[in-house]
């Protein structure tokens, strides 16, 4: 077991230095220069001097192998450098918004389970009648509706049913304040993110309880337990859904992961100053430092989460052994 | 003796017309096919948009801005079915040439990588040893960012390319590096599927059979492995069309897609926030049109991937 954590983890190394080299030299290795971008990059008048001045600042002078080491040994130390654009430490600027995206990305997660398991288990416990095709259509549309869209008809419901109920149209506030400082603020304006994005994600979840719990509710031992007698909802509550919970508690795993990514999106309609925020503004604004910062932050946060995940199954599930 | 194969009839029954097949799929998906009768719909409507469409998609006229749905315009006299924005021009227009960028997108993203996942996989497959080895560990830092932040990567790449090669328009080439942007993270997806299809069927005597006979080995991979591993490539094919218009959409949203003023659905999204508390219309009908696309392609997919993969099909 412990033979095998230590592979894995030392199999991740590989891994994210590899990514590292991808946007390293995605980002460098291409025609076209950091400082021609940022000098030149609204049509504006620059010269040879200036290029030079601003190269030597950045260290772009360096030979690209001097370059690529510094990042990765920067990375290794936890220090990604300075932010191109607004010259502070790459470091400093993401964790005032890592704060905020992991609680909405831990929300949307709440939202999504809430969601899910209810749905999922009323869909096969009544399979192929109308309430299984209602529930399977909300799941389907869940993984088409964009969360940026549902995002928006949240923003308009919102600026209706207030204008309604207090005759003034309200906004949920754009200042971000930490959960245990003012907890009523902080969730009237992180809750709904936490919605557009939850909804989308609890699809798959959804889908997955269904199915799991189907194969489950099918098995010897339910069948016992309906032969002794016991009630339908203590069948399904305590025996069934336990072992139905496997495979689901993977599907959110993953989908946590992919919430970093996906959060992207999801704050630009909410203006929400959070990491995805900031990674479409450095990309944006040519911010090279801050976005290699940036991605590898959230690569990182990924490999993790598929690792712990991988643990987490075997931890559930006795039966699966590691080789 | 008596042939054993010539009892009563050793004639097989004629093979189902492809109408007779076709009507079996129907009846068998019928969420597939309404899935299937949406993607035909906006197929025709990015074909025949010429025809569909009285206003001029990438101008309007400004005295027109904010002309309500179903409203003629005061100042121009035109009828705007779905209403006018901000520029003057026509919502309902800008949303049928819209379905032109997105199947664009989605269809050439979704060829193009699932094809390359497909060669890359059953070639890792096949060679095994070193290739195999090195092709996984590149698959594995591809996969190892989610979908949207390798894409987004991809896109400012492709930003300074542009900028180092001194093209005249860079807008016009947007396109096609959104296209880049989303079709390489799906080569890893789709080589992995592939992959492990394959190797089962390098195990089976006939590649042996093909080998001894001196065939070359990208014969054999075209002609003999490419054919039997049709059933996971088709599947990830048709996943990978709702995947990379939401993707694209979502590019384009964040202002990192599709530039002004080619018509795309999430560009026009992106410019109806500014307007939200006044025009709530303009941020309904591209969303509506987005989600229905995503939506036929998805029942679509899920019907061709229970019909290619019966080992799925108990569990939905």
């Amino acid at each position: 077991m412990w033979q095998y954590i230590l592979k894995r983890l030392l199999l991740m190394i590989p891994t994210v230095i590899g990514a590292a080299f991808l946007i390293f030299f995605l980002l460098r290795a291409l025609p076209g220069d950091v400082c021609e971008l940022k000098l030149g990059g609204e049509g504006a008048y620059y010269d040879e001097e200036q290029i030079k001045i601003c190269q030597q600042n950045l260290g772009l002078d360096q030979p690209l192998v001097v370059q690529f080491s510094d990042f990765v040994v920067g990375l290794a130390t936890f220090d990604l450098g300075d932010s191109m654009w607004t010259g502070r430490p790459v470091l400093e600027e993401m964790s005032k918004r890592f704060e905020l995206s992991l609680q909405v990305a831990i929300m949307a997660t709440i939202v999504s389970i809430i969601i899910a398991i209810p749905l999922g288990t009323l869909s096969a416990v009544y399979q192929n009648t109308w309430i299984d095709y209602v529930v399977r259509t909300v799941s389907i549309a869940g993984i088409a509706v964009p969360s940026f869209w549902l995002g928006i008809l949240i923003i308009l419901a919102i600026l209706s049913i207030s204008e309604v109920f207090t005759g003034s149209r309200w906004l949920p506030p754009l200042d971000y304040r930490p959960l245990w400082e003012d907890p009523m603020y902080n969730l009237s304006m992180l809750l709904w993110p936490a919605i557009a994005t939850g909804y989308r994600y609890s699809a798959v979840a959804t889908r997955m309880t269904r199915s799991s719990l189907l194969e489950v509710l099918r098995e010897d031992y339910v069948r016992t337990a309906r032969a002794k007698g016991m009630v339908e909802k203590v069948i399904v509550n305590r025996h069934a859904l336990k072992n139905a919970m496997l495979p689901v508690v993977t599907v959110i795993g993953i989908e946590f992961a992919f919430l970093m990514g996906g959060l992207v999106v999801t704050e630009q309609v909410f203006n929400l100053n959070g990491l995805g925020r900031l990674l479409v503004d450095s990309v944006t604004f040519n911010d090279y430092t801050m976005t290699q910062g940036i991605v590898m932050t959230i690569v990182l946060v990924f490999v993790l989460t598929n690792f712990v995940i991988d643990l987490l199954y075997a931890w559930l599930d006795p039966r699966i052994r590691y080789s | 003796m008596t042939d054993a194969t010539s009892v009563d009839d050793d004639v097989l029954p004629p093979p189902p017309t492809i109408w007779k097949r076709m009507w079996s799929f129907v009846k068998k998906q019928p969420l597939g096919t309404a899935g299937l009768m949406l993607v035909v719909i906006f197929v025709l409507m990015a074909i025949f948009a010429d025809f569909l469409t009285t206003h001029d998609p990438e101008s309007g006229e400004f005295f027109d801005q904010f002309t309500r749905p179903g409203q003629v315009s005061d100042a121009s006299g035109l009828f705007f079915l779905l209403g006018a924005d901000e520029f003057g021009r026509d919502v309902f227009t800008r949303i049928i040439y819209g379905a032109r960028t997105a199947l664009f997108v989605g269809i050439s993203c979704a060829l193009i990588g699932s094809f390359i996942g497909l060669i890359l996989g059953v070639a890792s497959a096949y060679f095994g040893g070193w290739t195999d080895t090195i092709l996984q560990r590149i698959m594995d830092i591809l996969m190892a960012f989610p979908l949207i932040i390798l894409a987004l990567t991809i896109v400012i790449a492709s930003r300074a390319l542009l900028q180092g090669l001194e093209v005249e328009n860079p807008n016009d080439y947007s396109i096609y590096f959104v296209i880049a942007a989303i079709t390489i993270p799906f080569i890893p997806k789709c080589a992995r599927v592939v992959r492990s299809s394959a190797l089962a069927i390098r195990e089976i005597p006939f590649i042996d059979a093909a080998r001894a006979n001196g065939f070359s080995h990208s014969r054999i991979i075209m002609r003999h492995m490419v054919p039997n591993v049709m059933a996971p490539f088709l599947i990830m094919l048709t996943a990978f069309v709702g995947q990379a218009i939401l993707l694209e959409a979502s590019l384009s949203f964040l202002g990192l897609g599709v530039q002004e003023p080619t018509p795309a659905w999430g560009l026009m999204l992106r410019s109806s926030q500014e307007f939200i508390r006044d025009e709530a219309f303009l941020a309904i009908y591209p969303g509506l049109a987005i989600t229905l696309a995503v939506f036929g392609f998805n029942l679509f997919g899920d019907a061709v991937r229970d019909a290619l993969d019966p080992r799925l099909r108990s569990q939905n």
